[in-house]
């Protein structure tokens, strides 16, 4: 449905599969070797042009007007242009997001964190959620700890529910893991497993992330395009039809290990919101200028998180907002805080500071190129997708272990893998060395 | 009992306790903050109940969360109407809702519908009804919702 990267690519599976669909291999067609591609239908895509997926839901893909592919400028992807590369541990809580209350002390503790791999899009919605509970205790001040996304979009929405809001943090957001992120919209992405989270978590994750889809809008079209919409292509050198089947990691599953075992575990949601969110279209033959054989273009809302950062910055200390730079080691640290409700948005961190042992971290990796503003779109290829962001070109390989959303689950080594990050530039670099700009 | 006590933007000094949308704590009658005590009836709130998803859930949801541009009948609505008497928002709804087809409600019915979303914000019923007529509940104060102490340690399983 959504995205770029890993964060979104593999959960279209799961939306085609309850689409009832004929499966097929969609960007992970051609991926690393060694994956089964078996035949059930859980992989996600159609044949271009097909209309195949017309069985379940009344709707076919559509094909994209001819001429409304733009000319493209193609991206300059070399390994000796990388900058930077960043590595992030996603906050992945089996039963989603934490969002109950606690009381500690003299405290009321909200808390709003393990948001996995879908913390930027869900921050609002669930920021929502946590300050309508904070309000219930009919506070003056509240103390939100945390400076990620969730964090300072928490502050923001008590801040215009006309509380005075302190931020303590160890660390300001170009420090944290959220802005490691890819950072497209991606709300269903490794928030969850299906079992553990119950029936009931997808009522609220709709929520979540119905409300945050309506205050993203609020900053798109702003200098700097802070919040913005990209064109992903999305290219297979196979059809659109092919299944593929993930490995597991092991015997049983997460209710007998305490660790989920297969990418089928994992939950999806995005089919509940697909009447606001744009669909994917294909592009026929002739109007498809990249040198792989299948392409799909999707309109994707992306987080500029240099821009975006600092506008929540700025307006957070023009409501009067403060920030302590302070860390907290155990619970017991809050006595000393004078705000008597505290809305804890750690992400990972609440496994060591709250003892959340729930909390499961899932690694993932960014390359960086310089930007290239001239380029204004996004491509997923052979488990790869590179986007145009204002701060940079950015790629990122999934799926590389060939486990799916598995990838990188409780995997905490959080340091960049320059082999890893170089195999992802040179799989959109040899695209792009075989894409004829005349074509586009 | 008391959580703790929080001079609202208002201005209204108010003792309140902490509820977390029935998450956490057991739900508890904290009535009687000013004059009359807060009661309605199970079956009026049951009333309320089938009015709302009537005339209410098209747009405030079935849960009565809201979306973005509706408001929230749980939680912030606490902290709205906190401090004035019940008539107030019996007031509003009776004028002003269901948003398209304004005071088309009966008063009987607005009072049910009170009843309910008291209920669904963690106010337990009593023996009496949620009067329907704004003098009598003009003597009755929104009330600081009660509730249970959230467990008072630092567990980590929700
Ligand atoms: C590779 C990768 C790609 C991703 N892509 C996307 C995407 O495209 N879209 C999307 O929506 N999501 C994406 N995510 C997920 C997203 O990045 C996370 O869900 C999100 O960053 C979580 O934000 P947070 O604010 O909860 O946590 P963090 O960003 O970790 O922030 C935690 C804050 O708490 C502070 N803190 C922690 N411990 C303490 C302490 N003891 N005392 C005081 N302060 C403390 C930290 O300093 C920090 O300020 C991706 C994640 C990864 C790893
Ligand atoms: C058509 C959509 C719609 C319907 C139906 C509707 N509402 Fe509303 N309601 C709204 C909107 C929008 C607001 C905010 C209005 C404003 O701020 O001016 C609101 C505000 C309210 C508020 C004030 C909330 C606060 O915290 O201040 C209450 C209480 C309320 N509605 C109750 C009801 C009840 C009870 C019903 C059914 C009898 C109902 N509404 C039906 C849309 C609706």
């Amino acid at each position: 449905m959504t995205g770029f990267g890993v964060e979104s690519a593999l959960g279209k599976f799961d939306i085609v599969r309850r689409r009832d669909v004929f499966a097929g291999s969609l960007a992970l067609g051609g991926l690393a070797a060694g994956r089964a591609l078996a035949s059930d239908p859980t992989g996600a895509g159609l044949p271009a042009g097909s209309g195949a997926g017309a069985k379940a839901t009344g709707e076919s893909e559509r094909t994209a007007l001819p001429g409304t592919i733009p000319p493209l400028v193609p991206i300059r992807a070399h390994v000796d242009q990388i900058v930077d590369i960043k590595v992030c541990l996603r906050p992945f809580r089996p039963m989603g997001p934490r969002l109950d209350v606690e009381r500690i002390g003299d405290k009321l503790v909200v808390h709003n964190y393990g948001h996995g791999g879908s913390g930027w899009s869900l921050s609002w919605g669930s920021a929502e959620i946590a300050v309508g509970k904070a309000l219930t205790a009919l506070p003056r001040q509240v103390a939100v700890i945390g400076c990620g996304i969730v964090g300072l979009t928490s502050a923001l929405v008590a801040q215009r529910a006309g509380l005075d809001v302190t931020i303590y943090t160890k660390d300001m957001l170009p420090h944290t893991r959220s802005v490691r992120a890819n950072g497209s919209w991606t709300p269903d992405s490794r928030i969850a497993l299906t079992t553990p989270a119950g029936p009931e978590f997808g009522d609220l994750w709709e929520r979540m992330a119905r409300y945050s889809w309506k205050s993203y809008r609020d900053y798109l079209g702003l200098p700097g395009n802070p919040i913005e919409f990209r064109d992903s292509y999305i290219l297979s050198d196979k059809p659109f039809g092919s299944t593929q089947e993930f490995a597991s990691t092991g015997p049983g599953d997460y209710a007998s290990n305490g660790m989920p075992r297969s990418a089928s575990e994992f939950a999806h949601y995005s089919d509940r919101i697909r009447d606001v969110i744009p669909a994917a279209e294909v592009i026929a033959g002739h109007d498809n200028p990249f040198p792989a054989a299948y392409a799909k273009r999707e309109a994707v809302m992306i987080f500029n998180f240099g821009g975006y950062g600092h506008l929540l910055l700025s307006e957070f200390y023009q409501a009067g907002g403060k920030v302590v730079i302070r860390e907290f080691h155990t619970p017991a640290d809050l006595k000393g805080l004078k705000e008597k409700v505290v809305i804890n948005c750690p992400g990972l961190a609440a496994r060591d500071w709250w003892s959340d042992k729930t909390l499961i971290p899932v690694r993932g990796q960014t390359a960086w190129l310089p930007p290239q503003p001239d380029v204004k779109y996004g491509v997923r290829y052979n488990g790869v997708s590179a986007l145009s962001k204002s701060d940079g070109i950015l790629i990122q390989g999934f799926n590389a272990s060939g486990l799916g959303e598995m990838d990188g689950v409780g995997n905490s080594f959080e340091h960049a893998d320059r082999v890893e990050a170089e195999n992802a530039v040179t799989t959109i670099g040899g695209l792009f060395s075989r894409f004829s700009p005349r074509r586009g | 009992m008391m959580a703790f006590n929080a001079l609202r933007r208002r201005g209204v000094l108010l003792s309140a306790c902490v509820v977390v949308g029935g998450l956490v704590c057991a739900p508890q009658v904290r009535g009687a903050e000013r004059t009359g005590t807060v009661s309605y009836t199970a079956e009026q709130a049951e009333h309320g109940a089938a009015l709302y998803k009537q005339n209410c859930a098209v747009c405030h949801g079935g849960t009565l969360d809201g979306a973005f541009d509706t408001p929230s009948l749980r939680g912030r609505l606490i902290s709205n109407w906190s401090g004035t008497t019940l008539d107030k928002v019996f007031h509003y709804i009776s004028k002003a809702m269901p948003l398209f087809a304004p005071g088309s409600l009966k008063p009987a019915d607005n009072a049910a519908i009170v009843a309910f979303i008291l209920r669904e914000n963690d106010v337990a019923p009593g023996p009496r009804e949620l009067p329907s007529d704004e003098g009598a509940l003009k003597k009755i104060s929104f009330p600081s919702v009660g509730g249970k102490r959230a467990k008072k340690t630092s567990s980590t399983s929700p």
